[in-house]
């Protein structure tokens, strides 16, 4: 069975909401947007994705010798993913050096940053596609990546925004995280299914998850809540309540964060003993 | 055909008796929770009958090393003898190799927070001599050859049940136990 790795889902869980965030500004500032909403984004994101650097770095045994992650692009993805959320991370200075211009051209910013952003998202996702551990090796491991750049971007710029931003917008953003919810329960289930399917070890990663009370906890959290305050809210089609987008986004981060965490600690690598 | 140095293990002739596992770990001053070298203790029975042998093995110097792969930093690279090298002073205990060997080989060594495995001794085979492990077995179970050099015929590998991990193509081979019939 995996471990707990601490650092490495308050990194992955905090870029990519980081990232999720800046996609979405890019995404409304099609039309617009009402700019001390963008700003207090952008800055989030920055703070975010700052932190979600600094968790990372606890997870290596010498964290002084980071540096010479980028030295192996040729074929390791982990080098491919600090290169590119050290490109995010640049980029994210421009983004902001942007916003706070007038006339500054935010959205080329905020392409470019969630470009990189994205294209690090998935260099992550891709470290972990191995092929000893059958509960990685999969293309869902590269969807669950995203879908909790979209979730989390979504949901935290609708708690930002809840006030300032227009009914037509918040509209877009639940939809969003509604898709992803839907798509989430969705690849789960497939996920499940094939794992079944993978031999001893994917067996194992099941019946690990069936019996702990964290899967169950974020079934609860990440899936059902959201998925019936979202069905409520889109069969009723009122005005956004401020409470249930604070709910969501609650409800949606303990589960991500619990969903992360079950992700390292369910991998269960094939040991080779078999002599043929 | 490019070099391949391995290790070739007569598991009808190990005793499991560890000398390998200790030699290794005093000459190259490992702490007591850290061995380079393992030894199972393997039971199994078909129609054929029952086999009963020890296992020792250490890194398997791959032909295609997974741990070289998903290294970030280089820390990993095959010598033009085959010996899969890795130079700590390169790593940074990111533990990528931990996780992608399909045989638990790398290990985070306790006091420098980085990567550690079998080098295969090469510094005494550039000397002409033989690896530690080698040298402390008593019944001469454990062997260190160019593998292209001998027939491997009547040898077998560890063998992965997923084609993906049986890309990595280990160079240790082992004679195969004899089946009992009582």
């Amino acid at each position: 069975m995996g471990t707990m790795e601490w650092p490495l889902v308050l990194f992955t869980v905090l870029g990519e909401t980081a990232i999720g965030i800046i996609f979405v500004l890019w995404w409304l500032d099609r039309a617009e947007v009402d700019p001390i909403f963008y700003k207090k984004a952008a800055l989030l994101s920055g703070l975010l994705l700052a932190l979600a650097l600094i968790a990372s770095l606890f997870h290596l045994g010498r964290p002084e010798y980071a540096y010479r992650a980028v030295s192996h692009l040729s074929t390791s993805w982990l080098s491919r993913e600090i290169l590119c959320f050290l490109f995010a991370a640049v980029a994210w200075l421009y983004f902001y050096s942007q916003v706070r211009q007038p006339k500054g051209k935010r959205r080329l910013a905020a392409g470019i940053t969630s470009t990189f952003g994205l294209l690090g998202i998935f260099s992550s996702s891709m470290i972990y596609v191995l092929p000893r551990v059958p509960a990685w090796d999969s293309v869902q491991t590269p969807l669950f990546f995203l879908l909790t750049t979209g979730l989390l971007g979504g949901l935290t710029c609708l708690v930002l925004g809840r006030k300032t931003l227009k009914l037509s917008q918040l509209q877009e953003l639940l939809l969003i995280v509604f898709t992803c919810v839907l798509v989430s329960i969705l690849s789960f289930a497939i996920y499940l299914s094939m794992l079944n399917t993978a031999g001893m070890e994917g067996m194992s990663t099941v019946q690990f998850l069936l019996a702990s009370p964290l899967f169950w906890l974020r079934v609860v959290a990440n899936w059902l809540l959201p998925l019936i305050l979202l069905v409520t809210y889109f069969s009723k089609q009122k005005t956004i309540n401020a409470n249930l987008v604070i709910m969501l986004f609650i409800a949606c981060s303990i589960g991500e964060l619990l969903g992360r965490a079950l992700f390292y600690l369910s991998a269960v690598g094939i040991s080779i003993t078999a002599l043929k | 055909m490019l070099k391949q140095i391995g290790f070739i293990l007569d598991a009808n002739r190990c005793l499991g008796c560890g000398a390998c596992l200790k030699a290794c770990q005093i000459n190259h001053n490992l702490p007591p929770t850290l061995t380079w070298r393992t030894i199972r203790k393997i039971e199994d029975e078909s129609s054929d009958g029952k086999r009963r042998f020890y296992l020792s093995s250490a890194c398997n110097h791959c032909a295609n090393p997974e741990c070289m792969r998903v290294c970030p930093s280089g820390a990993y690279s095959k010598r033009r003898d085959g010996i899969v090298v890795h130079n700590s002073s390169k790593c940074m205990g990111c533990k990528s190799c931990v996780a992608s060997c399909p045989f638990s080989v790398p290990k985070i060594h306790p006091e420098t927070g980085k990567a550690t495995k079998c080098l295969l001794c090469y510094d005494r085979l550039d000397l002409g001599m033989t690896p530690y492990c080698v040298k402390a077995c008593p019944t001469r179970a454990l062997l260190c050859q160019e593998i292209h050099s001998i027939s491997l015929d009547q040898l077998i590998r560890l063998t992965a049940p997923l084609p993906g991990l049986r890309l990595t193509n280990p160079s240790v081979y082992y004679k195969e136990p004899r089946r009992l019939n009582y």
